[in-house]
């Protein structure tokens, strides 16, 4: 099962929305190291050029970026139009941008609990989570669709599963009316993400799979304090590294899990294992 | 992908049925070292491709002693990564409520061997590694989505799956970190002198219509499409955060009723 063989991945394009962040950029290492072309469809282009060289000097394969808002459907139609030219099929798509305010940033700490929290605020993180996903699942699955084969992965989380601890958020000196806590948005995209897959799943199934997976929390220098808390609510005693989810990643959107379809994988290292 | 099984040694219980072995030819391509228990009288008839890391041991299942004097005799000759349980089956009678002698040999067959052999392992295990907190050690057993859903299967077989899943879970957070403990949940898996082939011939079932009316993909799973998942979840290179899942592989018959 080494390169050549099951693992590899059809070729062609995999689409990868919010791709040049964290997860993102580990999805599309591992579609290149895999033979698929990763498509970064992101509104930020970050340190995409320094990124695509590193990845085409490891596998000879050049990822693409193409500056797209997920949430607007005319974004994403001229971003396709974009690949029609070339001479390739679309056969991936992970559907992983988010919102992503920071939990400790100090700004919104108070901005972020729930009886604070704006219907804009809440709008914004919906638009990018479950419309982007909901868009592009309906634009680039109706494509796979009709040229007869493709997969989905949707990045929910574990608090797809679980609703969120809101004592790890909590800093020393702050008024329980003022700590900060996980945004409620969060739970209802992640879990709305769990839905769409089990819709997407059933609706094209002979040509279309859509799996989902809910990795636990990405150990990115988060504070000794938060680190230390959320230890315990692992079996592992650890938060995942970065890298932890590729092999999955390949495993879905390879041919190897053709049987897979609309299962929800807790990655976690045993958090929701309840 | 480099899976880095390469001189892994894995213990297959199970491993001469239908999913089983197809399973240990992927470990062994893989270059793993497969210890396959097996209680089949005819355990020399098997097919495998001829291999130094293959050996095939008889065991029996429900004497504990011999169990664990052939799990240390594997480990003796090297040191043990995982295991992997196939042992199980959901061949019994109608009745709703099963006789108490049937009852028994369904629960021991689906959840009590498995549970006995991951007891020995994890002893014997234990016993020669010094580590404590590498996860580089693993248990995966094998359920049936009969643990989720209404499948019209024996009662009992259900019930001891889900037994299965929960011991799955239980076992996530008392082996962690040392061991990974995960499920895998297949879906209908066809092949040759399994359930569905026997149903199949003996035409008790419209099999076409039951594929389009319950499963989407409209067809059956392959032991092949189980057998990846399960040489994927030996690799602590690939899946070394997976602990506690149970992974339906069922073409999306647990999706949709
Ligand atoms: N990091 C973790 O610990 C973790 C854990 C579980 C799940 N996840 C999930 O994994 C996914 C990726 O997370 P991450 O940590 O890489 O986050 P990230 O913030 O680094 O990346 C998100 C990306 O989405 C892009 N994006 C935002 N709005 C967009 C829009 N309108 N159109 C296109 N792109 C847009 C951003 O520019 C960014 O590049 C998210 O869905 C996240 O919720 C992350």
């Amino acid at each position: 099962m080494n390169k050549k063989n099951i693992f590899d991945l059809d070729k062609g394009f995999y689409i990868v929305t919010g791709g040049i962040g964290l997860l993102g950029k580990m999805h599309c290492e591992a579609i290149a190291a895999f033979g698929g072309i990763p498509v970064i469809f992101d509104i930020e282009r970050n340190d995409f050029d320094e990124f695509a060289r590193k990845v085409e000097k490891n596998t000879s394969i050049k990822p693409i970026f193409i500056k797209t808002d997920i949430t607007n459907e005319n974004s994403i139609n001229e971003s396709l139009l974009f690949l029609k030219d070339k001479n390739l099929m679309i056969k991936g798509l992970i559907n992983n941008a988010a919102r992503n305010p920071s939990v400790s940033s100090k700004g919104l700490a108070k901005s972020n609990r729930l009886e604070n929290f704006s219907l804009n605020e809440w709008k914004k993180d919906i638009e990018v989570g479950l419309t982007g996903a909901f868009l592009c699942t309906k634009l680039i699955g109706k494509i796979m669709y009709e040229e007869g084969a493709g997969v989905i992965i949707n990045i929910s989380s574990d608090l797809g599963l679980i609703a969120p601890n809101q004592e790890l958020y909590k800093k020393e000196g702050f008024l329980d009316s003022e700590q900060s806590v996980k945004p409620v948005t969060y739970s209802v995209v992640k879990s709305g993400l769990i839905g769409l897959t089990r819709y997407t799943s059933t609706y094209w199934p002979l040509k279309v799979r859509c799996n989902c997976i809910c990795p636990g929390g990405i150990n990115n220098g988060q504070p000794e304090a938060f680190l230390s808390k959320i230890k315990k609510l692992i079996p592992m005693n650890r938060m995942a590294e970065k890298n932890e989810y590729q092999g999955i990643i390949v495993f879905l959107l390879s041919s190897a899990s053709s049987y897979m379809n609309g299962a929800i994988i807790s990655i976690d290292g045993g958090r929701t294992a309840w | 992908m480099n899976l880095d099984l390469n001189d892994k040694h894995i213990i297959l219980a199970g491993g001469l049925g239908g999913i089983g072995s197809k399973t240990v030819d992927l470990l062994i391509e893989e270059g793993a070292r497969v210890t396959v228990f097996t209680q089949s009288k005819n355990y020399k008839d098997h097919n495998f491709k001829k291999s130094d890391k293959l050996s095939v041991v008889k065991t029996n299942y429900s004497n504990e002693d011999t169990l664990e004097k052939d799990i240390s005799n594997a480990n003796n000759i090297q040191k043990l990564n995982g295991l992997i349980i196939m042992v199980g089956d959901g061949r019994s009678e109608k009745e709703i409520f099963l006789k108490k002698i049937e009852s028994k040999r369904i629960w021991n067959l689906n959840y009590f061997i498995p549970r006995n052999i991951s007891e020995r392992f994890v002893k014997v295990v234990q016993k020669s590694t010094n580590e404590e907190n590498n996860s580089e050690l693993f248990i995966t057993f094998c359920s049936s989505i009969a643990a989720q859903i209404f499948l019209n299967a024996p009662t009992e077989y259900s019930v001891a799956k889900s037994a299965l899943e929960k011991l799955t879970k239980e076992l996530s957070w008392k082996l962690a970190p040392l061991f990974r403990v995960n499920c895998i949940s297949p879906g209908n898996i066809f092949f040759k002198g399994g359930t569905w082939d026997k149903i199949q011939r003996s035409g008790e079932i419209d099999i076409t219509k039951m594929l389009s009316e319950k499963v989407p993909m409209q067809r059956f799973g392959e032991t092949l499409d189980i057998a990846y998942f399960a040489v994927f979840l030996s690799s602590s290179k690939v899946s070394s955060f997976f602990n506690g899942a149970c992974v339906k592989i069922d073409g999306g018959q647990t999706t949709s009723l």
